[in-house]
């Protein structure tokens, strides 16, 4: 299964308080959590630490019978740095732009040299 | 601080002189910089330069000083955003165009630095690209948490 995207799995303002439930308590059992969200069902919580355990952003560990969910946020780097990321599709897109019109100037001067070139060696050639 | 900078380049079959025209003349600029209704440069160290893109609906006003105007080879500017929802960058950034001439190839390449110097505030651009109601307090925090990985990446 692809590993699942972190921009989708932090878009859900729910999984974003879970993340920073981990972040401000440390690891806890999925009933911990399930208890601060006294409005959403377990097996809803359950989903939501799935959900963040394919992005990455939380890690299982299994102690004996109970299961404790640990906040993992190194890929909330890559959400981060996505910032500078515009920047560089940004520059990325200007230089190709800008290699298309200066190689297409370039192909008419040399062009235009050749034939200029051409005629004045070869004045008697031209129609 | 850790240094933020966004580096590309391309190889452009042209000499250096012919590709300088376009990136370091507003005459130039003005045929590449699509999207650019308006461009200003003074094409000397210290000159003033601007530029409106337009990524509709928005525009961003760029503006800056040449810090250098090496022909045909070093091109910078001071480069620093304004946009209707975020007011104007607190802090400027740098743009440094590089050009390499060989076999009348020009290998052209841009540094855009300076960006650790710009507040969280500034940086949440970021968020268009996947948001669904984040408010600033929650970008601070995933700021929180980004630096953390990094210190942890770190030890």
């Amino acid at each position: 299964m692809a590993r699942h995207s972190p921009y989708r799995a932090i878009s859900d303002p729910t999984r974003r308080r879970i993340l920073d439930l981990l972040r401000e308590r440390g690891p806890q059992r999925a009933g911990d959590i399930a208890l601060r969200f006294p409005r959403i069902s377990r097996p809803a919580v359950s989903k939501h630490l799935r959900v963040l355990r394919q992005a990455r952003l939380v890690r299982e560990i299994a102690e004996g019978r109970e299961r404790w969910y640990r906040l993992n946020p190194e890929p909330l780097r890559e959400v981060y740095d996505s910032w500078l990321r515009q920047y560089e599709t940004f520059w990325t897109e200007r230089l190709q732009t800008l290699k298309q019109l200066v190689e297409a100037d370039e192909r008419t001067r040399r062009r235009e040299e050749r034939s200029d070139g051409a005629s004045d060696r070869h004045p008697r050639d031209r129609d | 601080m850790e240094p933020l900078i966004v580096t590309r380049e391309i190889e452009i079959d042209a000499p250096a002189a012919v590709v300088w025209r376009f990136v370091a003349t507003a005459e130039g600029m003005r045929t590449w910089w699509t999207m650019t209704r308006h461009v200003v440069l003074e094409e000397r160290p210290g000159g003033r330069f601007e530029l409106h893109v337009e990524f509709p609906p928005r525009v961003y006003v760029i503006s800056g000083h040449v810090q250098t105007y090496e022909y045909p080879r070093t091109f910078s500017v001071t480069w620093r955003e304004e946009d209707g929802d975020q007011g104007r960058w607190p802090e400027e950034t740098l743009v440094t165009f590089t050009l390499s001439e060989r076999a009348g190839r020009t290998r052209i390449t841009v540094e855009h630095g300076g960006f650790e110097r710009l507040p969280e505030a500034y940086r949440s651009a970021a968020r268009d690209s996947y948001e669904r109601g984040w408010t600033q307090e929650e970008m601070e925090r995933l700021r929180t948490l980004a630096e953390q990985a990094v210190a942890e990446g770190a030890r």
